[in-house]
């Protein structure tokens, strides 16, 4: 098991009995076995109130349908459409991918197990979601047609084809070229099984199952043309194991142990091809590649970028840009998960490791507010990389490049020490005893109403409740969240979360977006919005500064007069919005900054109203945050209170800036007294008076809230860095030696403070649905008339956008590799 | 009533829980319904936080100076009887 | 060998007079070689028509002698430094000729290879001392001990 890792665990049920769990023999839970068909809600936490394991449980093969898909609440449809038509491709075998290796209930029960129980633990073991993803069907009918495959006859959806029918019964057939997210290709032809009545194998992929075929995976036929498959693939293989950075992750190495054959007829000489630059984060040696176009099919639908293609044909066949461009999508990283050989590789990784040294963990991105899954690979008290991990409701498999290469900032401009800044100017290292007694010298000096507190983009919940406590106990209610603006109002849930929640955008069709630029804000809600526009061929019109956005979208202009149109019913794209099924308005929130915060948002709802964007069924009114600690300190209550005085900073005696990097110097006062609470020296603490090292998210276990209101938390990976401590800790520490003792000793007496002030930030891996309110609910201020001012970015650059980003070297070679152009 | 206009001196901060779902939190669901809007008005720098979870019991919480805080809990209350409640939270004053 | 060597300090005693021979006699490193077995053996049986072969870049003397003398012991070294001395002495050029893995010497080996890079060959003295023991990167001992902590601190300027 993965270290962190929740316990998904494998239940498997013959009909009625031996109900028992395949992962966890000692788990006391599930020891009886519910009735067949029942559906047990499917949760990270194992254990479920009334005592049995929350795995999903389809009774598949016992040729009924589960009855009641539509009565559990907690899985979105299509999810529980994917797990219930069993299209959860089991992977080859063995360590034959990137991306983590997350037991889900296989549900393949019948066949599981029968042939002795060694190979069904093994089977489970190598278990993937991976590297060809669960697919999402849209199954648009309820009909299932019968097929029978080696033998045993099954249900299937009608529209499966032959690869995911034997899926659902559990044999995993070897692919290279078949993704479930990407589009079909059938040219690699090593997934060729035998179908009866056909006079050659077919290529089980692309072909679609009919009614009464009858498959057939491990007859001879069958095994002689995977081996020659395999033959024909290392025919031109160079033999670079030992130097390839795929070795022991390679799905070639993987298959061709199972399915190939021990010897090659080949003599001649390999053919080579020249590698390709595609830019600083992928390397390339063309000369591995299959040509199985996984990249290029991921490039063109999934990242919107048509810049990978293929040239040549037979033995000259080339992948690559051809007109020597780099690779310009923010999303590039991933072709280096999906080529299942070594021609696509990291290159900041390249040469540093090898997948069977790596420790993995579990954990959650922090570079922007999505919370994308990630699984964070280290080697002793270092990262050496980060990987994706499956969340179909948040980040599917994918992750942005600032995720995936951000990592060796981690190891740069560390604060390991506490330091106090001396008369003469310098910092000098002292112990934390010397560090916290400064700042609570310095806290009895000043009064409450000239003390402030900032919380920065990275912090987790657990340091954001400690700091709001504290701060309150000594009597200060100057708290803001930098970022976010200072009169933010964080009383209903809905008007700063994404209603429509992640998953829920790919089903909409029309979109209206306002002062946010979404792919270089969110580069995965970009994809998921790039989906929806080739799915359901929606419509997408920006108001905001203009930006490629990978598909096609009307720009209305950067300016606040489209939006007034809008709202008036004025402008053409008004019929639009009002028409549509499923409308969504995503409003970004470097509008929070802007002085007439109140009347853009006004003007907003005027346009949800108008067009029933929020309806009975459907929430389509969403507010996409920037930051990670955004939406944790919103639900916290982390704003100025009562008796805030923020506006009059000549005021301010006293700042504690919990890693928040983006304070200009000039706004703080020359006598300020500033804490810095962080783990980068970056601009903040070159003004600090007071430096308290803390924690990344890679070393401390913390809370985080997604944009749209998903609780998730972090895994240690690596030990903190010197003499640093978790964050709440420290504010814990300083709570005591200034006399305001905070109630809490461990981390689990914080998360219970959670209950006491947002219960939703208990819950972790769930997703709230904040309520809908009606729009009168909230007064309208009056007083801010809507400025003629055009939006401005939120982010000017993509890959500089926090503490760590700015301390890493690979960030640094992509802004200026990538620097002219657009999205950056 | 004068004490809604009071409210924001003694009170620092406001929390409702309740369940989004469940039929022990209509009651404070109406009560927001009714009175979000008046309270909010009358003191607009107040936070007064709506936090829903499914499956809790619904619970009226009240920060005041210094970090003090109290609660009551509002399941099987009918809507002016949490008004009822909210009054007493805002005569705190120790 | 003995005779050689009376031979040459005469004649260095009738030409330049005692002090020349003395010098020869050190020269020779006959007292050395009355104090160190292998020495004295070489000299004694061994050098007694032998062929002097060559001499290598750091002063070492290579004899041949291929009558009456016992074949396997036909060809061997006599080194510059007679203090200090060890088989990792010989070149890599004269050591394929020493032990009889070949038999050219470098000059025609110099013929035979194509032209490489290299440098200079140097006795090998580890275990010696102080400063011929070898200390990885992480051992106290090393001066230039590398810093192994995996991240950089911040360094305020």
């Amino acid at each position: 098991m993965v270290r962190g890792s929740k316990c998904y665990k494998v239940l498997q049920a013959r009909g009625n009995a031996n109900f028992r769990c395949l992962i966890s023999p000692g788990c006391k839970a599930a020891t009886e076995a519910p009735a067949e068909g029942t559906i047990l809600r499917r949760n990270a936490a194992p254990i479920s109130d009334s005592g049995y394991c929350r795995s999903f449980n389809y009774a598949a093969f016992s040729s009924t349908k589960c009855s009641q898909p539509e009565s559990c609440t907690r899985i979105p449809l299509n999810l529980m459409r994917a797990l219930a038509n069993r299209s959860i491709d089991v992977s080859s075998l063995g360590a034959s991918s990137s991306v983590q290796r997350t037991p889900v209930c296989s549900g393949s029960t019948g066949l599981i197990g029968s042939g002795g129980g060694l190979q069904s633990v093994r089977h489970l073991q190598t278990l993937a979601v991976t590297p060809t993803g669960p697919k999402i069907i849209k199954a648009d009918t309820e009909e299932t047609i019968e097929v029978s495959v080696d033998g045993h006859s099954l249900q299937i959806p009608k529209g499966m084809t032959v690869l995911q029918a034997c899926e659902v019964a559990g044999k995993e057939i070897p692919r290279f070229c078949y993704h479930s997210r990407l589009s079909i290709a059938g040219n690699c032809r090593m997934c060729l099984v035998e179908v009866e009545k056909t006079p050659k194998p077919v290529a089980s992929c692309a072909m679609p199952a009919l009614p009464g075929m009858k498959i057939k995976t491990d007859t001879p036929l069958v095994k002689k043309a995977r081996e020659g498959v395999m033959e024909f693939l290392l025919l031109n293989h160079p033999l670079d194991c030992p130097i390839c950075d795929q070795g022991g992750e390679c799905d070639l190495q993987d298959q061709s142990m199972v399915f190939g054959s021990d010897r090659g007829r080949f003599t001649d000489t390999k053919r080579s091809v020249v590698d390709k630059n595609l830019g600083p984060l992928v390397k390339t040696v063309m000369t591995r590649c299959i040509h199985c176009t996984r990249c290029v099919r991921f490039a063109s639908e999934i990242a919107g970028v048509p810049d990978l293609g293929v040239l040549g044909r037979g033995g000259s066949e080339e992948i690559g840009t051809y007109v020597e461009n780099l690779m310009t999508s923010e999303l590039s990283g991933n072709v280096i998960d999906i080529c299942p050989v070594g021609a696509l590789t990291s290159k900041p990784f390249a040469f540093t490791a090898r997948s069977w040294e790596l420790k993995s963990t579990e954990s959650i991105d922090v570079s922007d507010a999505l919370g994308s899954n990630i699984r964070i690979d280290s080697r002793g008290p270092e990262v050496m990389r980060i990987i994706p991990r499956l969340n179909e409701e948040v980040n599917e498999e994918w992750i942005s490049d600032k995720t995936r290469f951000s990592y060796d900032g981690l190891k740069r401009q560390r604060l390991n020490e506490p330091m106090i800044r001396r008369p003469g100017g310098y910092l000098e290292p002292v112990t934390w005893r010397a560090a916290l007694s400064a700042v609570a010298q310095a806290v009895h000096q000043v009064k409450p109403e000239e003390m402030a507190g900032v919380v920065g983009k990275l912090a987790d919940a657990e340091s954001i409740i400690a700091l709001k406590d504290f701060l309150n106990k000594l009597g200060c209610e100057n708290t803001w969240c930098e970022g976010i603006g200072a009169n933010i109002d964080a009383d209903v849930r809905s008007k700063y979360l994404l209603n429509t929640t992640i998953a829920g955008v790919e089903n909409a069709d029309v979109f209206l977006l306002i002062g946010t630029q979404v792919r270089k804000e969110a580069p995965l809600l970009n994809a998921r919005i790039r989906k929806a526009v080739r799915n359901n061929r929606a419509k997408v019109a920006t108001i905001g500064p203009p930006i490629d956005l990978t598909y096609d979208h009307e720009d209305l202009g950067d300016g606040t007069d489209a939006l007034i149109q809008i709202a008036e019913g004025k402008h053409p794209f008004s019929t639009l919005l009002s028409k549509a099924q499923h409308p969504v308005v995503i409003v970004g929130a470097g509008v929070f900054e802007r002085s007439d915060k109140d009347a853009v948002m006004a003007v907003v709802e005027t346009i949800v109203d108008q067009a029933k964007v929020v309806r009975d069924d459907w929430n389509g009114f969403n507010v996409l945050l920037l930051e990670a600690a955004h939406a944790a300190a919103l639900d916290l209550g982390f704003v100025p209170g009562v008796t805030a005085k923020l506006l009059s900073k000549d005021h301010l005696k006293f700042l504690y800036l919990l890693g928040a990097d983006d304070i200009k110097p000039d706004d703080i006062p020359k006598d300020a007294f500033v804490v810095y609470q962080g783990h980068h020296g970056d601009r903040s603490a070159y003004r600090a008076n007071v430096i308290l090292p803390g924690a990344a998210f890679t070393e401390k276990e913390g809370t985080y809230e997604s944009t749209e209101g998903r609780t998730q938390q972090t895994s240690p990976a690596v030990p903190s860095v010197g003499d640093a401590r978790d964050d709440w800790k420290i504010i814990r520490a300083l709570s005591e030696v200034v006399g305001v003792q905070l109630p809490y000793d461990s981390v689990s007496a914080v998360r219970a403070r959670f209950l006491a002030v947002s219960p939703n930030l208990f819950r972790v891996d769930e997703l709230e649905p904040p309520t809908v309110w009606p729009q009168s609910i909230t007064p309208r201020s009056s007083s801010s008339k809507i400025e003629s001012s055009p939006f401005i970015k939120a982010i000017d650059n993509f890959y500089m956008t926090n503490s760590i980003c700015r301390a890493s070297r690979t960030m640094a070679q992509c802004t200026s590799a990538f620097a002219n152009l657009k999205q950056i | 009533m004068s004490w809604r206009g009071q409210l924001s001196q003694i009170v620092r901060e406001l929390r409702i829980h309740f369940c989004q779902t469940s039929s022990s939190s209509d009651a404070t669901r109406e009560f927001i319904l009714k009175n979000y809007k008046d309270l909010k008005t009358l003191n607009p720098g107040l936070p007064i936080l709506i936090r829903e979870c499914s499956g809790i019991q619904p619970r009226l919480w009240a920060r005041y100076a210094y970090g003090v805080e109290r609660s009551v809990p509002l399941e099987g209350l009918t809507e002016p009887q949490i008004t009822a409640k909210l009054e007493e939270l805002s005569k705190y004053a120790s | 060998m003995v005779l050689a060597f009376l031979r040459s300090t005469i004649k260095a005693a009738k030409d330049n007079g005692w002090k020349a021979a003395l010098e020869e006699v050190k020269k020779q490193g006959l007292v050395t070689s009355l104090l160190d077995g292998n020495l004295l053996a070489t000299k004694l049986w061994t050098d007694d028509g032998a062929r002097l072969v060559g001499v290598d870049k750091l002063g070492n003397k290579y004899f041949e002698k291929k009558v009456n003398s016992q074949f396997g012991r036909h060809r061997w070294v006599e080194y510059a430094d007679k203090k200090q001395y060890n088989a990792s002495a010989v070149p890599p050029e004269w050591h394929g000729w020493l032990h009889y893995i070949t038999d050219h010497t470098p000059e025609q080996l110099e013929d035979l290879k194509p032209a490489r890079y290299g440098i200079e060959h140097k006795l090998n003295r580890s275990g010696e001392g102080d400063a011929y023991i070898y200390h990885s990167k992480g051992h106290a001992l090393n001066p230039k001990q590398r810093n192994w902590t995996r991240y950089e601190p911040w360094q305020p300027t």
